[in-house]
């Protein structure tokens, strides 16, 4: 997994320790002929900073130019060499210790992510360029939170300084109109888009590469999340299957190297058959859902990484525990009612109530 | 040495701080006099026992000192009831703050048992703050008992947990066996009912956990049935713009749409299905959907199913069924005349089969007269031979094909098999039976074959065949586009046997190959294909199709259709030159462009590489410095030609894969020979003297490297021979050559050139190595998309073997998995040696082999001559190597034969004869599992540092063999004096076994700079999770976990402890760890034999979890060999 600061791409402004770093660099290295040196020990041919400007807008400079050249380890190693560094040596140690978005729970007060192990670290590893797998697939029964995991597939985008788009049924109903969605959401004008004057699977080549081009002209990786590319419990496909197999052209893209650090793919609800057979085996990985993984300990950890972040919310581990029987109970009590919901929605539901409840104590 | 699991090791200075800080928060409660201990969780409030202060232990107001004197004056805060019976704690508030004293920190965890604690108490009232040691027992009745010392004036003593020593609980009372204390959960839950817990919760920052504890009625997830308007009108429109609603519509919407962050929201399907539903009737719909028309693309859709029954699928118009598609499932059970899903899917297959054709063939199809009618013919006969249709690319295959095909009858079942797809491949039947049974199921009705199998495939294309022939007894015609893909990388083991079982079954099928390359010998059911080789269209009829598109100057059309040749794509690109106001003089070199632009380089993603990928493709082969001699002229301007060569080597669509740098030397590029041979006659007719420039410097820069590589030879050979220079080739020719240029004649436009080399090629042994070669390849890429189903059928292609062969590891291989070892290990013993990789592959299969076969020794001497790192293209093989030669010193079994047999012999005094045995022979550094390591005696505990370089390597030898030695040395003569017990004599031989390996281990610690490679790559896994390789070689530093190797890391300690954090970063060990019984039984024996706690989280036990269940090194280095995939996943 690579780190989500200390890793190539855009500078994580969007962090706290990353913004931290920031501000500690220029406090105490306020010099633009000092940042100026620190910055060329770092690596021979950067581009030249603009000195004339404050030294926040120097060091933001900077960093953003070493963060696109994945230099910020050398940075820290050469600002380490500079001597007592005071509260900067703290800022470095929480950027290093600084916890990837996707082992995030509490995504928003609305979307929590219990448990997904499996797809947290799978995720971890589609993001560094040299790993083959590029594909994640996840499979499961219904209602069993496989469209749940796009919101961590977009916190690991994030990780990686990349975009993220979600797309699903009800959003498009054709293949063409997939690729305009796609093209349309990465800035692109429709005339980005190969016309179709040759076999279907020749034009799914050209627009596979062209929106590698693009997103590549772009200057910013887009992680492609895909939903509904299976059957619905009635045999029927929820979406039209050329959508699926467009999707499958574009995973084969994803093998080239040239593309690969570009994209990323989750193919959400992808039936169960085995894989296209052009694909290698080390390109994709798979998630299976399963209604019943969520326990006790996955809740308990969730109010545990809630409270974490929150001034007065501490429990002991009996209180934890407490609070997840009674959220597995609420759940159980709405899954086995007279108007039964499924089991996930309902617990998700419990819980997010739950930490409702505790915010409106003060927690 | 640790003992029992979890190190309770602690920084001493943080410890006698926390310590310190502790002795601060504990005080005296007296009356008149001192009664009892409490604790201070705020500056001014005392926790203290109910029993204390509800029993009104003595007259006079209650006070309390740190035993120093001058106690300070308090008064009951809080009682919470008159039961005091130890279950609810009281609350005292000091008139002021006690001089030198600070509220506790709370250990908020929890505490297993064995966790050690420690009480800070005044007993019998000492003054003095007292300190006492112990661990925790269990926890029930609500007390947790644990057995430190107390004595009366205990009570309410905070209970610490160690090492933060925060309140885990607070002492009660004392028992015959142990001592009992109130839990902090419970605590607080006493002090929470006090009017001072807001006080006490904003201190320690603590929750309303009374609040939360209230049970929770969560809201329904299912949205209400009986919407308001503005959700239902929502519900009947694709997507509504979230600006165009009102406020509240607009948050009434919110929640039921599939993504609120996006332009336009849609609705998720179960709301919206929900929302119609409860609409109640059609009428009702229809009514709501007048008054608010949808106006998004698709609302006509929405329309038509309002407008109500009958529904004709086969009247709408093709483009509009993937909405309908989903559509219908929007009006589930609402509107029972509705086609369902699966019947407009159905159609919507059914009707593509014809009108994609339409598409391919373009809507300006012109002429072909003569082959459709040739086509007609031979489609007409009763039982014609395949048909093979061949042409350049752009000169309209698919296109005829599919005019052919749009033209027959709509009776006549139409299979097509594009080869672009990525989900067909020739070499996978399963793939084309899948395909081909899915169409043939949405056009004939009754068509059911069986799902095909892959172990038995042929059945299935027999089954298939048979049904096909069932419901369709006429003509069937089944198309197999673009096969050139399939004959360039020669993948098409599994196609033509398809195809014969599908003949047999249906003799009525019409077989139309269409492919860039002739198919060469084709013969299928009895009969040889023929060919049909398409040309340019007929000049007339490319002079029309230009003046039906403007092309008025008659003159213009001539030109066009000669320099074209009628090639439609060709004609095409001369369109877009006209119209772009171009000059028809232009069009050769438009043409040859136009080509590599549309067809091959549009394919290079950095657009900035074009250029010189176009004179690139002139060479077989290309390397940095290459680069700058040949194509100096071409690169772009500032890049270094290395840097360009990584930019290329990312470019597969013009470049092979560089995962295999033993196949052309590393840092070697190789062009994609069939990209190579699509262009190469274009480059020789747009611009000779250009490719004569390029081969020329070519040649000379490779005639200048004066090397004796063949590689190199090869290369001046190819250039020479392209530039005609036959007498230059033939000085350059070298023994290799011949294997690298099997398919170089067809580059070759010089007659006199090509055949010299054809008679070159012309010898036996040549054949077989390039056969060799290209089956090699063939095989890696089958193994790496699961498919090594296929690999015996390549082996069997051909029955010899040159000496060098990359096949032979493949023919053990195959014999292996078919149950055959003794057959595996003789094929590479009748091989013999080879040199570079392919001798290192046989190697390594062949103590794959002794392995298997317990021959461990064999296995160690054959990995030993493969370990240097020259011989592998990555560091972390090597050192696979050598954890796959530690594997070999680790006995697991042994270990856990020998723990269990000598459980409960330990403790016993004096030792017996079976614990000398085993500590005379076994020293701890020796095993794995952490009770046997515990207990076998003999070795220092004190630390030893892991070395840091080689040369500590010495010093670290001479730390380990010594006491080696000694142990050995002072082994007493316990020869069998007579028959001794059969049990004796078992762990005689297994502590006997465990001692060798022990030492063959050790030798290679202190032999090689296998520990330092071990630790480094553990400490990077530490921080990000391993990929398999990785975690193979890892996990085996755990084979070196029994001596107490220290680590110089700012923090990590030991192996253990090093090892335990790579388990908590393999995800995949950890869930495996769960399911395994394997790995329960491990942890349970682990815990009944040593009482170690904690179970996996113990860093002892994750090692040794992560050593049993992480991949093995070996294992892996013969997966990757053969080109299979890490794991075991096969189609």
């Amino acid at each position: 997994m690579t780190h989500p600061i200390l890793r190539p791409g855009p500078y994580p402004f969007w962090r706290d320790e990353a913004n931290l770093l920031h501000r500690r660099l220029f406090e105490r290295f306020a010099d633009p002929q000092v940042i100026a040196r620190l910055y060329a020990s770092c690596a021979e041919n950067l581009r030249p900073l603009n000195l004339g400007q404050g030294p926040d807008l120097v060091w933001q400079q900077a960093l953003e130019e070493l963060a696109r050249a994945d230099l910020l380890g050398r940075l820290i190693e050469v600002v380490t060499a500079e001597g007592p560094l005071g509260v900067l040596a703290e800022a470095i140690e929480r950027v290093r210790a600084a916890p990837p978005l996707v082992s995030t729970r509490v995504v928003t007060s609305d979307v929590l992510v219990l448990d997904r192990e499996p797809l947290r670290d799978q995720l971890g590893r589609l993001g560094p360029d040299a790993n083959p797998a590029k594909v994640v697939l996840v499979r499961g029964l219904p209602k069993s939170g496989k469209s749940h995991g796009r919101y961590l597939f977009e916190l690991a985008a994030h990780d990686q300084g990349a975009d993220a788009l979600y797309l699903s049924f009800g959003m498009v109903t054709t293949v063409e109109e997939a690729v305009l969605w796609l093209f349309g959401n990465l800035g692109a004008g429709d005339d980005a888009i190969p016309p179709g004057d040759s076999t279907t699977s020749a034009w799914y080549l050209k627009v596979s590469l062209a929106l590698v081009r693009w997103v590549r002209e772009r200057g910013k990786p887009v992680w492609i999340a895909v939903d509904d590319l299976g059957l619905a419990p009635d045999g029927g496909p929820l979406m039209d299957e050329k959508i699926k197999k467009f999707f499958d052209h574009l995973a084969v893209q994803l093998l080239n190297p040239a593309s690969r650090r570009w994209l990323r793919l989750m193919l959400i609800h992808y039936p169960d058959d085995a894989p296209p057979t052009g694909w290698q085996q080390d390109l994709w990985c798979e998630e299976r859902t399963d209604e019943a993984s969520i326990g006790e300990e996955d809740v308990v950890t969730l109010i545990r990484n809630w409270a974490s972040g929150r001034s007065q919310a501490r429990m002991t581990d009996d209180h934890l525990r407490d609070i997840a029987t009674n959220v597995l109970a609420a759940a159980a009590t709405a899954a086995a009612g007279p108007e039964p919901q499924p089991r996930l929605p309902a617990l998700h539901a419990a819980l997010v109530a739950k930490l409702r409840a505790l915010e409106a104590t003060g927690s | 040495m640790i003992l029992g699991g979890t190190p309770a090791i602690y920084p001493l200075a943080r410890f006698t701080d926390r310590l310190a800080a502790a002795g601060r928060g504990v005080v005296r409660v007296l009356f008149d006099q001192p009664v009892a201990s409490g604790w201070l969780v705020t500056p001014t409030l005392v926790v203290v026992n109910d029993f204390v202060v509800g029993a009104r232990r003595g007259p006079g107001p209650v006070r309390c000192d740190t035993g120093a004197g001058d106690p300070v004056e308090a008064s009951v805060a809080h009682l919470a009831g008159p039961a005091n019976d130890g279950r609810r704690p009281a609350l005292l508030r000091l008139e002021r703050p006690l001089p030198g004293t600070a509220p506790l920190s709370l250990d908020l965890g929890t505490a297993t048992p064995g966790t050690p604690v420690v009480i800070v108490h005044h007993p019998s009232g000492m003054p003095e703050t007292q300190l006492s040691l112990g661990r925790m027992v269990r926890l029930d009745d609500g007390f947790l008992h644990y057995d430190a010392d107390t004595l009366t004036g205990s009570s309410g003593g905070p209970v610490l947990g160690t090492p933060d020593l925060g309140v885990l609980a607070m002492h009660v009372s004392g028992g015959p066996t142990t001592n009992s204390a109130l839990p902090l959960s419970a605590v607080l839950d006493g002090l929470r009912e006090a009017p001072h817990w807001p006080e006490i919760a904003r201190l320690h920052g603590l929750a309303d956990v009374a609040a939360a504890r209230e049970p929770v009625v969560p809201p329904s997830t299912t949205p209400p049935t009986a919407a308001n308007d503005a959700l239902v009108a929502a519900a009947l429109r694709w997507s509504v713009d979230p600006t165009e609603l009102g406020d509240a519509d607009r948050e009434a919407v919110r929640p039921l749409v599939v993504d609120a962050a996006a332009r336009r929201w849609s609705l998720a399907l179960d709301h919206r299905q929900r929302l119609l539903h409860g609409a109640g009737s059609l009428a009702a719909l229809r009514a709501l959907r007048h008054s608010r028309p949808g106006t998004e693309p698709g609302s006509d859709v929405v329309d038509r199913i309002l407008a109500g029954p009958p529904y004709d699928l086969d009247a709408l118009p093709l483009d509009a069924l993937p909405r309908w598609l989903q559509a219908v499932r929007w009006f589930d059970g609402t509107l029972p005349d509705l086609p369902s899903p699966a019947q407009v899917h159905r159609t919507l297959k059914r009707r593509r089969v014809r009108e994609d054709l339409a598409a391919v063939a373009g809507p300006g199809f012109r002429g072909r007269t003569a082959e459709l009618a040739l086509l007609d013919g031979w489609f007409a006969e009763p039982q014609p031979a395949p048909m093979v249709l061949t042409g350049i690319g752009g000169i309209g295959k698919s296109a005829l094909v599919a005019r052919f095909a749009e033209l027959l009858p709509p009776t006549v079942p139409l299979l097509w098999l594009d080869f672009d797809r990525v989900d067909l491949a020739p070499d996978d039947a399963v793939s084309l039976l899948t395909e081909l049974g899915t169409q043939a199921g949405v056009q004939l009705d009754g068509f059911a074959a069986p799902a095909p199998d892959p172990a038995s495939w042929p059945a299935s294309a027999s089954a298939c065949g048979a049904a096909l022939a069932a419901v369709a007894p006429g003509p069937v015609l089944l198309v197999l586009d673009g096969f050139e893909i399939a004959q360039h990388a020669a993948r098409h083991e599994e196609i033509w046997p398809v195809l014969e079982g599908l003949l047999a079954s249906a003799p009525a099928l019409r077989l139309l190959v269409s492919g860039r390359a002739p198919v060469v010998n084709l013969r299928l059911g009895g009969q040889t294909a023929v060919t049909l080789r398409l040309t340019g269209l007929d000049p007339q009829v490319a002079a029309a199709w230009l003046a039906e598109r403007g092309v008025t100057d008659a003159s213009v059309r001539r030109q066009v259709v000669e320099v074209s040749r009628g090639i439609p794509l060709v004609l095409k690109m001369a369109m877009r030159l006209l119209d772009a106001g171009g000059s028809v003089d232009d069009l050769p070199s438009v043409m040859v462009e136009g080509y590599l632009y549309h067809r091959i380089l549009d394919r290079v993603v950095d657009a900035e590489l074009q250029p010189v990928v176009r004179d690139a493709l002139q060479l077989r082969a290309v390397h940095a410095e290459m680069l700058a001699a040949v194509l100096h002229d071409r690169m772009p301007p500032g890049v270094e030609p290395s840097a360009l060569l990584a930019r290329l080597s990312r470019e597969l669509a013009v470049v092979e894969s560089l995962d295999e740098p033993e196949k052309v030397g590393p840092g070697v590029l190789r062009l994609r020979p069939e990209v190579r041979s699509a262009v190469l006659r274009l480059l020789a007719d747009a611009d000779p003297s250009r490719v004569a420039e390029v081969d020329g410097r070519a040649a000379a820069w490779l005639a200048e490297q004066a090397s004796d590589d063949s590689a190199d030879a090869t290369e001046l050979v190819y250039h020479r021979l392209r530039l005609g220079d036959v007498t230059g080739a033939g000085t350059a020719w070298r023994e290799g050559c011949a294997a690298r240029l099997t398919t170089a004649a067809e580059d070759l436009f010089d007659p006199a050139a090509r055949q010299w080399l054809l008679d070159k090629l012309s010898e036996t042994s040549v054949r077989l190595a390039a056969w060799e070669q290209d089956a090699a390849d063939r095989i890696r890429t089958a193994n790496k998309r699961g498919l090594a189903r296929i690999v015996p059928g390549t082996l069997a292609e051909h029955r010899g073997r040159t000496a060098e062969s990359p096949l032979v590891v493949h023919d053990a291989w195959v014999r292996w998995q078919a149950r055959d070892p003794a057959g595996a290990a003789v094929v590479l013993d009748e091989a013999g040696p080879a040199t570079g990789p392919v001798g290192r592959d046989r190697t390594l299969v062949r103590a794959g082999l002794a392995v298997d076969a317990g021959d461990l020794t064999t296995a160690d001497r054959l990995l030993a001559g493969i370990a240097d790192e020259a011989l592998w293209p990555d560091p972390l093989s090597a050192l696979a190597v050598q954890a796959a030669r530690t594997r070999l010193t680790v006995d697991l079994e042994a270990e856990l034969a020998l723990a269990e047999m000598s459980e409960g012999l330990w403790t016993r005094e004096p030792a017996g004869e079976l614990v000398a045995a085993i500590r005379t022979r076994v020293a701890p550094g020796d095993v794995l599992l952490p009770s046997l390591g515990a207990h076998v005696a003999g070795l220092t505990t004190l630390p030893l540092h892991l070395p840091e370089r080689r040369d500590e390597l010495a010093e670290f030898a001479s730390a380990v063999h010594p006491r080696r030695r000694r142990l050995r040395d002072h082994r007493p003569d316990d020869a069998p004096t007579g028959a001794l017990p059969m049990h004796v004599e078992r762990v005689r031989e297994l502590a006997d076994r465990l001692g060798e390996r022990g030492e063959q281990r050790w030798q290679l610690a202190t032999t090689t700079l296998l520990l330092i490679g071990l630790r480094d790559r553990a400490l990077a896994a530490a921080s990000a999770p391993p990929d398999p390789l990785t975690l193979a070689v890892v996990a085996s530093l755990a084979a070196f976990r029994g001596l107490p190797l220290t680590i110089d890391s700012r923090s990590v300690r030991n192996i253990d402890d090093l090892l335990g954090r790579v388990y908590l970063r393999a995800r995949a060990i950890q869930a495996e760890a769960d399911r395994s019984d394997l790995a329960w039984s491990i942890t349970a024996g682990e815990q009944q034999r040593s009482g170690a706690r904690g179970g996996t989280s113990s860093p002892a036990i994750r090692t040794v979890l992560l050593y049993v269940l992480s991949p093995d090194p070996l294992t892996l280095l013969i997966r990757r060999a053969l080109g299979l995939p890490d794991d075991e996943r096969e189609r």
